[in-house]
């Protein structure tokens, strides 16, 4: 039993009541001291960017642009370095990628070159080649986002599950490691997953399902997560938390649940207390909020 | 993130290898140094890590790039090794808001404590020493941990535990 409970506080499985009865045993406040004191031994700093530049400079540095191209697009570069400003912004400097990443329960409007623009969801990171934008309109977006085009203008946005080909529309595109799918709310979009092709008409979107593509229709005019709240239909209680966690930064304990269980329904991405409601309620569990940790529980 | 990259079939994409690297680098470069310490320059051996996969990327799935990462930081670094004891550097901070702690008394306790957990440390086994640093000091769970070390989940647990118990016999002196 008490090894049981030491370990599952190495783990940070402890329900509430298990912590209490860990908190009496007698090597508690020892173990607890052994614990901090460990964090004395942390490893030095390692910057991952930095290191990453090294790695780059010795294996993949491209050619550089042109002095002519710096003057024909220096109106374009100008206006992504005023986006950039209040933004996190990192320019590479093999390729001048800018790149811009959204934290937990942040959102971010940015507007392409070509007056395009794009408004970048929760935990999400856009970046594109800015000074080379004419030549190259590649997008590539890890995370949600959604596109309002231009007419006339046509890009690309690359994800990892599939590329998606637009020409003046708009769209929403959301590339979790937990899902993907596609939603078209004017005009039309191109999506290609591996060698299968799609055309996504408006009021219509695609989803990622058992590795083939689903389609379904769209019955808003944005998507959810521009009306601060996310829609769920029948996703397992993990992917459900995973979704929670883009909005709100806190960590779950679910030893005693089951993550696996179907959940449809809404919660909004403004009040904490409203969206675990939201989300136990239906489901009969409840909730014990400690600090950032979040305890679900069965009733 | 298996899920994201199934669709590539090998690492040779820019974007693929950047992404493998903000996945993996500072774990790699943790664990090398929990396992190792500081002498064999786990920065290094990072670095050595992802040029071989970049070297390498046209045969890597990557899926398959974080255990490729793993055994070649870890055999680079048993190639150099001389077995000598590893000695992890601390820092001792004591922390401003407890005025009342600073007398020279508590110093010098704390400071004893935290040379026995030093040798205490340097005592256990590389195996038990990077799995419960990573745990306890960067906070990853045992199945992280089991992912990283290519190991069942149970065996991460065990040696969390046991490396607990061992560590606080030899600084309690039990």
């Amino acid at each position: 039993m008490k090894e049981e409970l030491i370990k599952k506080w190495l783990n940070n499985e402890l329900t509430p009541e298990e912590l209490e009865a860990f908190k009496k045993l007698d090597e508690y406040a020892s173990l607890v001291k052994l614990s901090e004191k460990a964090k004395y031994f942390k490893s030095p700093g390692f910057d991952q960017e930095q290191h990453l530049e090294d790695i780059k400079s010795k294996t993949l540095s491209k050619p550089k642009a042109s002095k002519y191209q710096y003057l024909k697009y220096g109106g374009a570069i100008a206006a992504v370095f005023l986006v950039g400003f209040i933004l996190f912004k990192s320019i590479s400097s093999a390729n001048k990628i800018t790149s811009i990443e959204t934290l937990t329960a942040k959102t971010e409007t940015i507007n392409l070159p070509d007056q395009s623009k794009v408004n970048l969801n929760a935990k999400s990171q856009l970046s594109y080649d800015a000074e080379g934008w004419m030549n190259n309109k590649q997008l590539e977006l890890d995370g949600e986002a959604y596109f309002d085009v231009e007419k006339g203008s046509k890009f690309t946005v690359n994800t990892p599950y599939a590329v998606v080909e637009v020409l003046g529309t708009k769209f929403n595109v959301k590339s979790r490691d937990y899902g993907f799918e596609v939603a078209c709310y004017e005009g039309s979009v191109g999506v290609q997953r591996g060698k299968k092709s799609y055309t996504l008409q408006a009021n219509n979107k695609l989803i990622l399902k058992d590795e083939g593509m689903v389609l379904k229709q769209v019955h808003t005019d944005v998507p959810d997560w521009k009306t601060a709240k996310s829609v769920l239909k029948s996703q397992t209680l993990e992917k459900v938390l995973k979704e929670f966690q883009n909005y709100y930064d806190v960590e779950f304990y679910t030893s005693t649940v089951d993550i696996q269980r179907r959940y449809t329904g809404s919660f909004p991405h403004n009040d904490i207390e409203i969206a675990l409601k939201s989300i136990t309620l239906p489901l009969g569990l409840t909730y014990k909020i400690d600090d950032k940790n979040i305890f679900l529980s069965k009733k | 993130m298996k899920d994201a990259f199934a669709l590539f079939k090998d690492c040779c994409k820019e974007t693929v290898f950047s992404k493998l690297h903000k996945a993996y680098a500072k774990d790699l470069h943790d664990f090398i140094y929990y396992k190792y310490g500081e002498q064999h320059n786990p920065k290094d051996k990072v670095q050595q890590a992802f040029l071989k996969l970049w070297e390498n990327c046209k045969d890597i799935k990557p899926e398959k790039a974080k255990s490729f990462l793993f055994s070649v930081a870890n055999n680079t670094t048993l190639n150099v090794i001389k077995h000598k004891k590893v000695v992890l550097k601390y820092e001792l901070k004591t922390p401003k808001n407890q005025s009342d702690n600073q007398d020279p008394q508590f110093l010098m306790e704390e400071r004893e404590y935290m040379d026995k957990y030093q040798k205490a440390l340097s005592k256990l086994t590389k195996e038990k020493r990077v799995a419960f640093l990573l745990n306890r000091v960067e906070g990853k769970k045992h199945k992280e941990i089991a992912e990283m070390l290519g190991i069942s989940r149970k065996a991460v647990e065990k040696r969390i535990y046991t490396a607990l118990k061992q560590l606080r016999e030899d600084i309690e002196e039990i």
